[in-house]
């Protein structure tokens, strides 16, 4: 009798032992995007899909929770998602950045996702239209500086990478313009072809869509953009600005290291393989995992802050 | 234009007849289901249309969105919930003539008219693209504010009882659209502390609260649905021939509204939704009879189903040419294209030509294809609704809506604020406050207030911002249009009163 | 409601009642944010004020909630909350199926007696009728519905 029950015991063991070692992942991966189909984000994941699909052998399952910028599923990630690794979100900067430090209530925090890896970044970049009189950014910045508040800059959300990076044009460059904030990037494209705003400050994407229509003065990315060649970057020009939407994926915080560390190397394989679609659509690649990702949000955190501290007072202010 | 031609030709391919007549049949279903839009459809067909080519993919899209416009009006008129925003108005007409038996008259009406205008809006993008292109980029958002002036002029028509009551209503539904972050400011307004009310109330949300939920009440008090047999008149002119005559007998009705729908549809952002309202008030507001309305008539059906479907193809005048959408299912759209490395210009016309042109006319063939398919099915759907005794109907309804409002954003809480609204609906109907002008506030309510602060935002160097309001063009013919709709129907009235004597001296006898 | 209420005096004060939750519900929110909602809520507050004033002058007077069985909508209504509130718990099919069949069940017995083997016959129906949709929702569309206890 004893010798059935270690029997049977053992076998438990070594059955439970086994499950728990069971070879990650077994069961489909949901992928929630924050934002509404069709847009970036969630372009990205539908060419990441497959190619993931291919290398971790499970189904992705794309779901999309918009709401609020990205703010109500991230949101409930944090509050309820399982730490086991079948549960990702999209997530982006400075979104995750801007919102918990500018809005009440927003219901997450900055740091409390398990970065696994930042995928891309799409660089604010300041556009104009084909006819405008402004052909470089020295002709925009003269007139802006003789013309304070007269310029209108048009950006997808408010406080949000278009906006804060407009916030930061105004501090380097002494000049004060108005951000006219709308509701994501779609509604950007008629306002500056039917000459409703002087410019806008969105990212390196519209101009590829746009074509000729536009003219790109500068771009907010450390080198210059595949996609627009001829465009100098702010750094060049004598602007230290370099932003834009970082785009990356997380889990929640607490899932195991070695499942984090074979979604990054699934993920990075991916973003190789769909660079080639990517990059003429106007993304730039990067590939930030692990503690490169930790840093990135830092970094990022930092260039902002003193935009973001300028908000705050003058919110108390009135 | 021989392009056009050879395109033409290969679009008669058996695959592809096979394909635009599925498409439109998932779509029609789509959309008679109230909770699942057009823009929802074609969000879940994505990734099966990377599967296919370009062209098919395209192809499947044009058809499931034009039949989810139509199949809209199943919903609206046999159960008084519209089953996309685009048939709200559908539903005030189509529903009263369910109830007296003219129900197959209805949907058969719904049926030619929605072919028709989908016809329409492609004649439209074919041969008017680059003006209607030009026009759309002419608004902005001193346009865009003024344009939601007028479409909140229509509660003054869609409120019967009291005109009072009715802005009210539409004074809530605005204050629920501020529900969540504001589009300008970025802070979270009326979230109570909730972060999950950060998303706002969805459209389609209080859509179905406010249209469905009263409406389901209504069969659990009364015991019965409100559906009655169809009578043997309505069953002559509810053939097709029937509608067809009936149809084109109002030729100036039809194209009153397909051009309404063409206007609207070249608004980048606005669509179907907003169009189906204003060429129904356009249409009682032309009436000899605008008391007839609300109880059955036709005229207004026939102005909401078609001026819907001009939507489908002419909110597409802008994606093609410009790369805007005109209308939220076109986002989907547009990112197919963009995957496929379509770009919208002159390019798609020429390089591309044969995609393009192909899209374009399988939305076309999508439009005629709806008729049959609509005819049966909507028999079909009729049947099974009358036969189904009420115990059974109401609780499937509620098991498609709660499906169909947490498919929406996968949200739980939005089924709850469904349910929410939804009760709230039946209590201020019963004190005569209309459902419509609400879901219209709600609707207008964040156009309205984006295009406000965005033109005094514009205007901060002037001494008064607010003048942008007024400045340009566009906007001083919209105002026009405003006031006239404002001071239409006291305008009318008065005519009327001097119309009457007029006549009875002239010895003519007052129509009937 | 026996006697005819006074609908005017009664929207009124739910329009009262509306502005005044959301004007406690405004959170500290600056310039930009704030003023349309400020506008809308005194349009709001206007509007209700002048019903008032119309409930007193000129009342428009309706029986309300006459129509047909107040009990049964009552019911319904009780009935479809607990079906969306039980949904995070019991997961979508259970409590489909359970808020589905109870509300066929309490909405057929005002007419007919509802005996064991009608109930049964229905439950039937109901195990078909939401199979099929979550099939179509949940395997097709790949909609996640809320998985619960038991199962989905």
């Amino acid at each position: 009798m004893k010798r059935a029950v270690l029997l049977a015991l053992s076998t438990l063991l070594i059955l439970t032992a086994g499950i728990a070692f069971a070879e990650y992942p077994d069961r489909p991966i949901t992928y929630i995007i924050s934002f509404n189909p069709g847009g970036e984000s969630d372009i990205t994941a539908r060419l990441q899909e497959p190619v993931l699909e291919k290398i971790l052998g499970v189904d992705i399952n794309v779901t999309h929770k918009p709401g609020g910028g990205g703010a109500v599923a991230w949101s409930e990630f944090q509050r309820t998602a399982k730490p086991d690794g079948y549960t990702l979100i999209g997530n982006n900067i400075p979104h995750i950045i801007g919102q918990p430090m500018l809005r009440k209530d927003t219901g997450y925090e900055t740091d409390g996702f398990e970065q696994i890896m930042w995928m891309h970044f799409t660089p604010n970049a300041l556009i104009v239209r084909a006819d405008s009189p402004f052909k470089t950014l020295k002709d925009f910045i003269e007139y802006a500086k003789e013309h304070p508040k007269v310029v209108t800059v048009g950006g997808s959300g408010s406080y949000s990478a278009n906006h804060l990076e407009t916030l930061r044009l105004e501090r380097e460059a002494g000049i004060k313009v108005t951000y006219i904030p709308h509701t994501g990037t779609g509604p950007l494209a008629p306002a500056i072809l039917g000459g409703h705003l002087t410019c806008l400050m969105n990212y390196s994407m519209l101009p590829v869509q746009l074509g000729d229509k536009v003219r790109t003065l500068a771009v907010a990315a450390e080198e210059r953009v595949e996609t627009m060649p001829d465009v100098p970057t702010f750094k060049e020009l004598g602007y230290d600005i370099v932003g834009g939407a970082f785009r990356g994926v997380a889990a929640p915080k607490g899932t195991p290291k070695e499942i984090i560390a074979k979604l990054a190397d699934a993920f990075t394989k991916t973003n190789k393989e769909i660079a080639g679609k990517q990059v003429p659509l106007g993304f730039v690649m990067t590939y930030a995992t692990g503690d490169d990702a930790k840093a990135l949000v830092d970094k990022m955190r930092r260039n902002y802050s003193d935009v973001i501290v300028d908000i705050i007072t003058e919110r108390e202010k009135k | 234009m021989e392009l056009f031609w050879k395109v033409a030709a290969e679009m008669m391919d058996p695959f592809v007849f096979l394909l635009i007549l599925g498409g439109v049949t998932a779509g029609l279903f789509v959309g008679a289901m109230p909770g699942l839009t057009a823009a929802m459809a074609l969000a879940v067909l994505l990734p099966f249309t990377f599967k296919l080519p370009p062209l098919y993919g395209l192809v499947a899209l044009g058809a499931v969105y034009m039949g989810a416009i139509y199949g809209g009006s199943f919903a609206a008129i046999l159960v008084n919930t519209p089953g996309t925003p685009s048939s709200i108005a559908t539903a005030f007409e189509g529903y009263p003539m369910a109830k007296d038996g003219r129900a197959l008259e209805a949907i058969s009406l719904a049926t030619v008219s929605s072919a028709i205008g989908g016809l329409a809006g492609v004649f439209f993008l074919l041969l008017l693209s680059p003006p209607l292109a030009r026009l759309s980029i002419q608004f902005g958002s001193a346009e865009y504010f003024w344009v939601a002036m007028l479409g909140l002029t229509l509660i003054a028509s869609l409120s019967p009882g009291s005109t009072l009551k009715g802005f009210l209503g539409g004074a809530i539904g605005m204050l629920l659209a501020a529900v969540g972050v504001a589009p300008i400011g970025g802070e979270n307004r009326f979230t109570f502390g909730m972060p999950v009310l950060q998303g706002g109330v969805e459209m389609i949300v209080a859509l179905i609260g406010f249209f469905v939920i009263p409406e389901l009440f209504n069969m659990a008090a009364h015991g019965r649905a409100a559906l009655a047999e169809v009578t043997i008149e309505s069953r002559k002119r509810g053939t097709f021939l029937g509608a067809i005559r009936t149809v084109f007998s109002m030729p100036g009705n039809l194209l009153r509204s397909c051009v309404i729908g063409e206007i609207v549809a070249i608004i980048p952002g606005a669509g179907g939704s907003i169009a189906n309202l204003v060429a129904y008030n356009e249409a009682k507001r032309a009436s000899r009879h605008p008391e007839r309305f609300g109880k059955g008539a036709v005229e207004g059906l026939v102005a909401s189903e078609s001026s819907n479907n001009v939507t489908v193809a002419g909110s597409m005048v802008p994606l093609l040419t410009l790369g805007i959408p005109g209308a939220p299912p076109d986002a989907v759209i547009l990112g197919v294209m963009l995957m496929h490395g379509l770009r919208p210009g002159l390019d798609l016309f020429t390089v591309s030509g044969d995609l393009t042109y192909g899209f374009i006319i399988s939305m076309g063939l999508a439009a005629l294809y709806m008729m049959p398919v609509g005819i049966l099915g909507g028999r079909l759907i009729y049947r099974v609704i009358v036969k189904t005794p009420h115990y059974l109907l109401v609780p499937s309804i509620g098991l498609v809506t709660i499906l169909g409002t947490y498919a929406l954003r996968n949200s739980l809480s939005d089924v709850i604020i469904m349910l929410l609204l939804g009760t709230t609906g039946f209590v201020l109907k019963e004190l005569e406050v209309e459902s419509a002008p609400i879901v219209l506030g709600l609707i207008l309510g964040g156009i309205a207030e984006m295009g406000y602060v965005q033109t005094l935002l514009r205007g901060t160097a002037l001494e008064h911002p607010w003048l942008m309001l007024f400045q340009n063009r566009l906007s001083q013919i919209i105002i026009v249009l405003t006031v006239l709709s404002l001071a239409s129907p006291y305008l009318s009235a008065w005519f009327r009163k001097f119309r009457k004597p007029l006549e009875e001296q002239l010895g003519k006898e007052t129509p009937e | 409601m026996r006697r005819p209420a006074n609908t005017d005096l009664i929207s009124g004060v739910i329009g009262l009642v509306i502005v005044g939750v959301f004007w406690w519900g405004r959170g500290e929110v600056g310039r930009l944010s704030v003023m349309f909602p400020n506008t809308l809520l005194i349009l709001l507050a206007a509007l209700s004020m002048a019903l008032l004033v119309k409930g007193v002058v000129r009342p428009e007077r309706r029986l309300i909630f006459a129509e047909g069985d107040r009990g049964k909508v009552i019911g319904s209504c009780f009935i479809l909350f607990a079906w969306a509130i039980a949904i995070p718990y019991f997961g979508f099919f259970l409590s489909s199926v359970a808020g589905f069949w109870g509300m066929t069940c309490y909405l057929a017995s005002s007419r007919r007696k509802v005996t064991p083997l009608l109930a049964a016959k229905w439950l039937g129906v109901v195990l078909v009728e939401v199979t099929f949709f979550y099939l179509i929702f949940a395997k097709l569309l790949y909609v996640p519905l809320p998985k619960g206890i038991l199962f989905d």
